[in-house]
C-alpha cells in the first residue's frame, strides 16, 4: 500500500514538472504596459521631458515611450532554446505594423522608446505587447497580448503649401 | 540651321488634325494640404482628420470649399488675390482650420 502511494506521488509531481514546462510564457505581463507621449519643441532639437498627451503639447508628437513589468513563469532562454521565454514583441496593432521583436526586446527589457521615421500618428493608437518563448520542445508559443490605447490628437493644423503664383491649367 | 527648319516645317505639314492643346485658363495650385500624419475624414467617424480646403478671393471676400483629394482650383480671376487654410476636426470632433497660406501674386 505503502509503495502503491509513493508511485502515485512520483507519477503526480512528474506530470506537474511536465505540465509546467509545458505552459510556456505567462499569459499576460503582470501590469498592462504603459505608454507616455512625448512631445518635443519644434525649434529644439533636444528631447524634453517626457509629457503626458493631456498636456500642453510643445509641437508635434515625436515618439512613444513605453513601459511594462513582467514576473515570468520560465528562465530567460540561454542555450538551448526549450521551456523558456526570450523575450517580448511590441506590435502597434492599429495598422498591423511590428515595431519591435525579440531581438530588440530581450528577456530583461522593461521598456522602449518608438520614435516613428515621420513622426507619431494621429488618432487612438493600440499597441500590444506579448512575451515570445519556448516550450518543452521548442516550438514557440506567445502569450496573450497586453494592450495600451495611446491618443494623439489633432489640436491644429497647419497651412497648406501652396505653388508660386496664379499657374494655368489646360483646358480640357 | 537649314535642316531643323526644314523638320519643322514637314512636322506641321504632316500633322493637320492634331487639336490645338495650349489654351490654359489661370488656376491655383498646392503642393499639399500640410498636414500629412492627419487622415482624411470619413464619414462616419470626422476626429483627428482633415476634411475640405477653403479657397478665399481677398480681393472679393468670396469663398470656396474644395475636396481635401484636390490640389488646384480653377478658374480664378488673374486681377484678384486668393489665400487657401485647411479644415477638418480635433481628437473632440469640434471644427478647426489652419492659418490661411496666401498664394503669391503671379509674376
Amino acid at each position: 500500500m505503502r509503495k502503491c502511494l509513493c508511485f502515485a506521488l512520483s507519477v503526480l509531481c512528474l506530470a506537474l514538472v511536465h505540465a509546467r514546462a509545458k505552459a510556456g510564457p505567462k499569459a499576460t505581463p503582470d501590469r498592462p504596459i504603459s505608454a507616455v507621449l512625448v512631445h518635443k519643441i519644434a525649434t529644439d532639437a533636444a528631447r524634453q521631458t517626457a509629457q503626458t498627451s493631456d498636456q500642453t503639447p510643445q509641437g508635434p508628437a515625436t515618439e512613444i515611450d513605453f513601459t511594462w513589468s513582467y514576473a515570468p513563469n520560465l528562465p530567460a532562454c540561454a542555450a538551448t532554446q526549450k521551456s523558456c521565454y526570450d523575450g517580448f514583441t511590441l506590435t502597434y496593432a492599429t495598422a498591423n505594423i511590428v515595431i519591435a521583436t525579440q531581438s530588440t526586446l530581450d528577456p530583461a527589457a522593461r521598456s522602449y522608446n518608438w520614435v516613428p521615421k515621420n513622426g507619431v500618428p494621429y488618432g487612438s493608437l493600440n499597441f500590444q505587447l506579448v512575451a515570445n518563448g519556448y516550450d518543452e520542445f521548442g516550438s514557440p508559443v506567445a502569450s496573450s497580448p497586453a494592450e495600451t490605447i495611446v491618443r494623439n490628437d489633432v489640436t491644429s493644423l497647419a497651412a497648406p503649401t501652396v505653388l508660386p503664383g496664379l499657374s494655368g491649367v489646360p483646358i480640357p | 540651321m537649314g535642316g531643323c527648319g526644314s523638320k519643322a516645317t514637314q512636322s506641321s505639314s504632316v500633322a493637320p488634325n492634331i487639336p490645338p492643346t495650349s489654351a490654359t485658363v489661370p488656376a491655383l495650385a498646392w503642393k499639399n494640404n500640410g498636414n500629412p500624419l492627419v487622415p482624411f475624414c470619413s464619414s462616419t467617424n470626422p476626429i483627428n482628420c482633415v476634411s475640405s480646403f477653403t479657397i478665399r478671393d481677398v480681393t472679393t471676400g468670396a469663398t470656396v470649399t474644395v475636396a481635401i483629394t484636390a490640389s488646384s482650383y480653377g478658374p480664378v480671376s488673374p486681377g484678384d488675390s486668393y489665400e487657401i487654410r485647411v479644415d477638418g476636426f480635433d481628437g473632440d470632433g469640434n471644427p478647426i482650420s489652419s492659418p490661411y497660406a496666401a498664394f503669391p501674386a503671379a509674376p
